[in-house]
């Protein structure tokens, strides 16, 4: 590695995160040898990809500057709707999975229209959204939980080479996709461009609106994909739990370095940072601490996560005003 | 555009309107089947028995009252969070109500506290002839002041309405959840023979699942823990508090997983999983571990261990500490209309449920340990113990 390449990974938005994600392994790690078994990592990676997946929809929606509080009702939802069409309709599990994404994508659609075509607040609006879909579900369900006694559609709860959870692997597949598809693709460049500036996204040709609505509908339909993983790895839907998930999906976010205000970050800091969510709670949960104490930890991650990105974000205005165009090019990374 | 989706809008909160306008389910007018004679569930006591003789006789199933004879009473449930046991407590009283001659309006917070209080005024406003809440310790002051204010009876269901001083507010129906813990730990130590054989003690542990936020769980937790600690004080035990993350599944899987992955030189695991949502999610996790043969779960409940062995699990989860959803609307329905004919005040109810200090009964249930041997009969017995 020569110099030159060394300097651009110690001052890479990630590196810091790698860092203080291996300090916290370690620590754990000498509380509790244990703790990195294989038992062990294959817990902490089956924990991690449900707001894993999740994740890359919020990933996608933050770095486009939109944002949806409905995320973690969507997944639920998802759940609800597969369990009823398998288990009270008949309808075989692939079919019904399908029929679930399209209706995820549908509420996608939707919260974008609301918010591209009549101007509603994201904040808002999608909070009317996880309202509805709250009810919704209480009402498909009975407000019980619906079990799913279908073995082939227990999936989620298998394992590839006896150690990776096939909701593991998925996750990186659809982690490495969306990577992909920010970085090497025209739409990916676009929504960096319309989360960055909306502005001169519009004098760039590019309609911001379209974008956004492309991205609610990813959001959702990440978060529909999550909701069937769940039901399928529980065997269940529950219509009511879950109700953290959103926000760890927007701490893994923004811990990786992607800005609140949108149109900086990628999916390598995004999965860094489902990696430290993970690890670190799943060591206190070794610890089997009381939870007041697991509470103000995860508090203290999220202020750190918040002081990162305000300093990121400053640190990138302030090369906005003196250097425009290596800061583009530092965004676009 | 915008005006095509004004019209659908509007055309939904219509629909919405009409929807919900919809009348409440009428009660029948067939007179009520009496108890049955013999309304013992299996495995122990009824938890319905006739009171002692020193007791009183008013509010429940035996009361030999018509209730035919009377105007219909319209009765609403507020709780506090939609829950799998809350709608079977509605679906319950609302077979009650076919029976005894009310009409159940249902309600719910959806766990916000606040709009709780605002939507109980406007209930009160309303007019019901009795109410039944399902509060926390929180906010029971509040709304004891508002039920004496707007002069409706009430009974408290799962939780105890009580004062910072511990004192008991609105009569309530609730477990005593210290008991429930170790009920269901005795339970695990007097059948783990049955899973595991002869095996050598010293290689198991005992992993208690708390909500330690709630102090009803807590207690379960609690009473688990301390006749593990007295009985075995050299075994290890483990204390996992999900108040962190969610009231989930997803919760308990997480927990369950990360202290027995940490902890291998365990063989043995007997596991109080203190509410069924973490239950199934520990469930899950002692599977996709391989320790399902090594493990022995409990939990507290019935809708959801009863849903899964009716789907034909037959893994870890073993048994419940459980008060179905049916025993609560039915034990409180009978105090509930007890209160609202007049035939007793939140005073000279349940007398000998009424500890020196409260301000109103508490009565305690004392429900058996359901298994999958029993639980068929054990739910459908407490139902027809209440004339359905």
């Amino acid at each position: 590695m020569n110099g030159h390449a060394l300097k651009r990974l110690l001052k890479a938005k990630e590196f810091l995160l790698i860092i203080i994600t291996l300090a916290i392994i370690v620590l754990f790690y000498c509380v509790n040898k244990n703790y990195l078994s294989t038992d062990s990592l294959r817990g902490i990676m089956q924990a991690m990809s449900i707001t894993g997946i999740m994740s890359i929809g919020v990933a996608y929606l933050l770095i486009g500057g939109g944002i949806d509080l409905a995320t973690s009702l969507e997944c639920l939802f998802a759940g609800v709707l597969t369990a009823i069409l398998i288990v009270k309709l008949g309808i075989s599990w692939p079919v019904a999975c399908l029929i679930t994404l399209l209706v995820s994508a549908f509420i996608g659609w939707l919260n974008a229209v609301m918010i591209t075509r009549l101007g509603m607040m994201p904040f808002i609006s999608t909070i009317a959204v996880s309202s509805v879909l709250t009810g919704v579900n209480l009402a498909l369900t009975n407000s019980q939980n619906t079990p799913i006694p279908v073995e082939s559609f227990w999936w989620g709860g298998g394992t590839l080479a006896k150690i990776f959870p096939v909701p593991f692997v998925i996750m990186i597949v659809l982690l490495l996709i969306g990577g992909f598809i920010l970085k090497k693709t025209q739409f990916g460049r676009n929504i960096y461009l319309v989360g960055g500036n909306q502005q001169a996204a519009r004098l760039s040709g590019i309609n911001p609106a379209r974008v956004r609505t492309y991205l609610y509908i990813i959001n959702a339909v990440m978060a529909g994909f999550s909701g069937i993983v769940l039901a399928s790895r529980m065997h269940t839907a529950s219509p009511s739990s879950l109700s953290d998930a959103q926000m760890d999906a927007i701490t893994a976010s923004v811990l990786g370095g992607i800005a609140f205000t949108g149109g900086a970050g990628g999916m390598l800091g995004c999965f860094i940072g489902i990696l430290l969510l993970n690890f670190f709670s799943a060591g206190l949960n070794m610890l089997a601490l009381e939870s007041y104490w697991s509470t103000i930890s995860s508090g203290v991650l999220l202020v750190i996560a918040l002081t990162v990105d305000y300093l990121n974000e400053r640190s990138r205005e302030r090369l906005l005003k003196t250097k425009p165009a290596i800061a583009a090019k530092e965004a676009s990374k | 555009m915008k005006k095509a989706l004004s019209f659908l809008l509007a055309l939904l909160m219509i629909f919405t309107i009409v929807s919900c306008a919809k009348d409440p389910v009428a009660p029948a007018t067939t007179p009520p089947p009496p108890p049955p004679a013999d309304s013992t569930a299996p495995g122990g006591s009824d938890p319905t028995d006739t009171p002692p003789a020193e007791g009183g006789t008013i509010g429940y199933v035996t009361d030999d009252v018509d209730h035919q004879a009377r105007k219909t009473y319209n009765i609403v449930y507020f709780n506090f969070q939609p829950s799998n046991a809350s709608q079977q407590v509605a679906d319950a009283l609302l077979e009650l109500g076919n029976v005894y001659n009310f009409k159940l309006e249902q309600l719910t917070a959806n766990g916000d506290s606040d709009a709780y209080i605002n939507n109980l005024t406007t209930t009160l406003l309303k007019g019901p002839d009795g109410i039944f809440v399902d509060i926390t310790q929180e906010y029971a002051p509040r709304v004891s002041e508002l039920l004496e204010e707007y002069d409706v009876p009430a009974i408290c269901m799962f939780n105890k309405a009580v004062d910072v001083d511990g004192k008991v507010l609105i009569p309530c129906v609730i477990m005593d959840q210290y008991h429930n813990g170790q009920t269901q730990m005795q339970w695990m130590l007097d059948n783990y023979k049955t899973y595991w054989g002869d095996v050598d003690f010293s290689k198991v542990a005992f992993l208690s699942l708390d909500w330690s936020t709630n102090m009803d769980l807590n207690m379960r937790s609690v009473g688990a823990t301390e006749l593990w600690k007295e009985k075995y004080p050299n075994n290890p035990y483990f204390y996992g508090d999900t108040a962190a993350e969610s009231f989930s599944v997803e919760a308990g899987y997480n927990v369950t997983n990360a202290i027995i992955s940490a902890n291998p030189q365990i063989e043995y695991w007997l596991i109080s999983g203190t509410a069924e949502d973490y239950t199934l999610g520990a469930t899950r996790a002692v599977n996709d571990l391989g320790k399902s043969d090594k493990t022995i779960i409990t939990s507290s409940g019935a809708a959801i261990l009863s849903g899964e062995w009716d789907n034909g699990y037959e893994g870890s989860w073993k048994a419940n500490y459980s008060a179905p959803p049916w025993l609560y609307a039915g034990v409180t329905t009978f105090g509930l209309l007890a209160l609202i004919d007049g035939r007793a005040t939140k005073d000279t109810l349940w007398p000998e449920s009424f500890l020196p200090g409260d301000l109103a009964p508490r009565l305690v249930l004392m429900p058996d340990m359901m298994t999958h041997e029993n639980y068929k009969d054990y739910l459908s017995n407490i139902k027809a113990s209440f004339g359905c």
